[in-house]
């Protein structure tokens, strides 16, 4: 087991995001008895640091990487099961890229994290073993679909950006809603979310998808609650789509058009336990008494006489145990748990 | 409560289970409405919602009480809860301390919990408080399914549920016995002697040998300190209800339901009483 200290001497090559200027890579011990097994590395390595000494290494062997300068580096076979004279031409793409869009770079070579030049986004990618010949899988977090089949990773990532450039007023649109409103779905949303559910002050919930494309049009909006309350809400949603001024923002077309007052973010920071005490206590569903079901549904289903909301999961598991439930085709109709009037829910698939 | 510990030794429920006196009786006769005799629910896993049902319902109970009502979820088992239910005041129950083991099922909500009434016949005594509450420990509620009337609601929690058992100790109890309800508000002598009775054995159940007894009886520690608290608070009270029963001593009895003739014995009840005061107090 042999210890290795790696020194990164920078000359202004690389920023260094915080991370120490020495990393000491430990061999683990090999688990098994047999003399081929390859030992294993550390689970991943800053790159910045490889970066450095690689370049370090073409400093000294006049721009060319090869192989035999590798291995005395590390002292270890990495783990891998891409073919070992392949390293060199996944490093050589890496460098093209410049190392310091590299976030992360698995020690068995196996995928790799790519962060964009504003450091809010990222891409994965997920090297084959038959690479290069297969082509690295690429994985973006996007509200529209991205596919880029290049040979060469660089002109992926050139893609992705000029992507994410354009996506930009999207993603500035929905994190000032972000900012402002309470967000009750998606919980913590991801750049990829095109939909937020808000809470309007008269209980009803709206939720709003946004065109990536273009934002500032108005949104598609759904509303979820008491049929009256909900009616009187999509009766509103015409001078919603007339009205819709893309100078203002999203919350104040709402308000304005709509007539509500959006519920405001709290201070404290959006996970479930907390949110019931922001949220009233009308909101949760009144058989299992929390927001978000086992399998993340939200009360959705608001009884029409009692006005008390519910999963959809949570009537169905309690109509399917009485006898005087029917079920035809996708719907579940029976007592109301709550104040046993007329209520219907869907069927899960 | 934030979370349950494992105590390492197991659960005071289940302790009280294994030396539970009618248990045999409830196997032989297949109660299935017994938190001890649930074989159905010891062996199925409990689901997801279920054990959230039952911390939430748990957490709730201790977070924002009730008058009267008083909830300690179980050491080590997040399915079993000590209740205990204070008698509320202008009953023959008032000031009374009446225990309750609370069991929910693997499918809570959708199934109803079983329920205990540990007063009846584990305080060293076996006594039919009320029509509803079996000398077995069986509490007979619609909600429980053990009764009949409006059945168990997904949407009903532990502390709607403590709520209608409160409910049931009322004055002119015997009207809750069917037969027995055309005889309320007329002032029935069978009624009136239940009621005397039960005020009776809720002083000196309910009351003195529960808090006697309670470390032997193995009621939990946060509930052993309400009543001490509670007791002192309504001794008086207790003192001026055997002052002003103290008529029907030794006299005999018919109690409608009871099987033997019953002998009021207020005056032994004050020196008891008068006793565990100053024995409490010493304490303190």
């Amino acid at each position: 087991m042999s210890e290795v200290v790696m020194q990164s001497s920078l000359n202004g090559f690389v920023s260094v995001k915080g991370i120490p200027e020495e990393f000491v890579f430990k061999q683990a011990p090999s688990t098994s008895s047999s003399t081929h097994s390859p030992a294993q590395g550390h689970l991943s390595m800053s790159s910045s640091v490889l970066s450095a000494e690689l370049h370090n290494q073409k400093l000294q062997s006049n721009n060319s990487i090869s192989l035999q300068s590798l291995e005395p580096l590390l002292k270890c076979n990495w783990n891998s099961d891409i073919l070992a004279e392949n390293w060199a031409f996944l490093f050589e793409e890496l460098q093209e890229i410049g190392w310091d869009r590299i976030e992360e770079l698995s020690a068995d070579l196996s995928y790799l994290t790519i962060h964009s030049t504003c450091g809010q986004h990222i891409m994965q990618g997920i090297i084959p073993s038959a690479y290069p010949e297969a082509p690295v899988r690429i994985e973006t977090y996007l509200p529209i679909p991205f596919t880029k089949l290049a040979k060469k990773l660089k002109e992926c990532v050139e893609a992705w950006d000029v992507q994410l450039e354009q996506l930009r007023p999207f993603f500035c649109y929905m994190q000032e809603l972000d900012n402002t409103a309470l967000i009750l779905d998606p919980q913590t949303p991801q750049p990829q979310h095109i939909h937020r559910r808000l809470l309007l002050e008269n209980q009803v919930f709206l939720e709003v998808t946004v065109s990536p494309t273009s934002s500032h049009s108005p949104p598609h909006c759904r509303f979820i609650g008491p049929s009256n309350l909900c009616a009187v809400m999509s009766s509103r949603l015409s001078q919603l789509y007339q009205g819709w001024d893309s100078s203002r923002n999203l919350l104040e077309n709402i308000e304005l058009l709509l007539e509500e007052r959006v519920r405001r973010r709290g201070s404290e920071t959006l996970n479930a336990p907390q949110l019931s005490s922001t949220v009233s206590d009308a909101v949760e569903c009144v058989v299992c008494y929390s927001f978000h079901s086992d399998t993340g549904e939200l009360p959705d289903l608001v009884c029409d006489h009692c006005l008390q909301a519910m999963h959809h999961s949570c009537v169905y598991m309690w109509l399917k145990g009485l006898a005087s439930s029917r079920h035809s085709m996708q719907l579940m109709c029976g007592d109301c748990p709550y104040c046993t009037k007329p209520i219907s829910c869907r069927v899960p698939v | 409560m934030a979370s349950f510990r494992k105590t390492g030794s197991i659960s005071l429920a289940r302790e009280l289970a294994i030396d539970d006196p009618v248990l045999r009786s409830h196997i032989s006769l297949g109660v299935a409405s017994c938190p001890f005799n649930s074989k159905d629910w010891d062996i199925a896993p409990n689901s997801a919602t279920a054990l959230k049902r039952a911390e939430r319902d748990v957490a709730m109970g201790m977070s924002s009480p009730t008058e009267g009502i008083f909830v300690s979820g179980d050491d080590a088992n997040i399915m079993f809860v000590h209740a205990m239910i204070v008698g509320s005041f202008d009953t023959p129950y008032e000031g009374g301390f009446f225990q309750f083991m609370v069991r929910f099922g693997p499918n809570y909500p959708f199934d109803p919990p079983r329920v205990c009434c540990m007063s009846s016949y584990r305080y060293g005594h076996v006594v039919r408080f009320n029509p509803n509450f079996y000398e077995d420990g069986t509490v007979c509620l619609s909600i429980l399914g053990t009764w009949e009337g409006p059945s168990w609601a997904a949407t009903n929690t532990l502390s709607s549920l403590l709520l209608s058992i409160q409910s049931m100790l009322s004055a002119e109890a015997l009207c809750n016995e069917p037969g027995y309800e055309r005889l309320r508000g007329c002032n029935a002598s069978s009624v009136t002697n239940f009621d005397i009775y039960a005020r009776h054995e809720t002083l000196r159940v309910a009351v003195v040998e529960t808090l006697r007894h309670a470390e032997g009886f193995r009621i939990p520690a946060q509930l052993v300190e309400v009543m001490r608290n509670l007791f002192f608070e309504y001794y008086d009270a207790y003192i001026e209800s055997c002052d002003q029963y103290a008529m029907y001593d030794n006299k005999t009895m018919q109690v409608s339901l009871l099987s033997k003739n019953f002998v009021p014995n207020f005056k032994e009840i004050k020196k008891n009483l008068t006793a565990l005061h100053s024995e409490l107090q010493a304490k303190l």
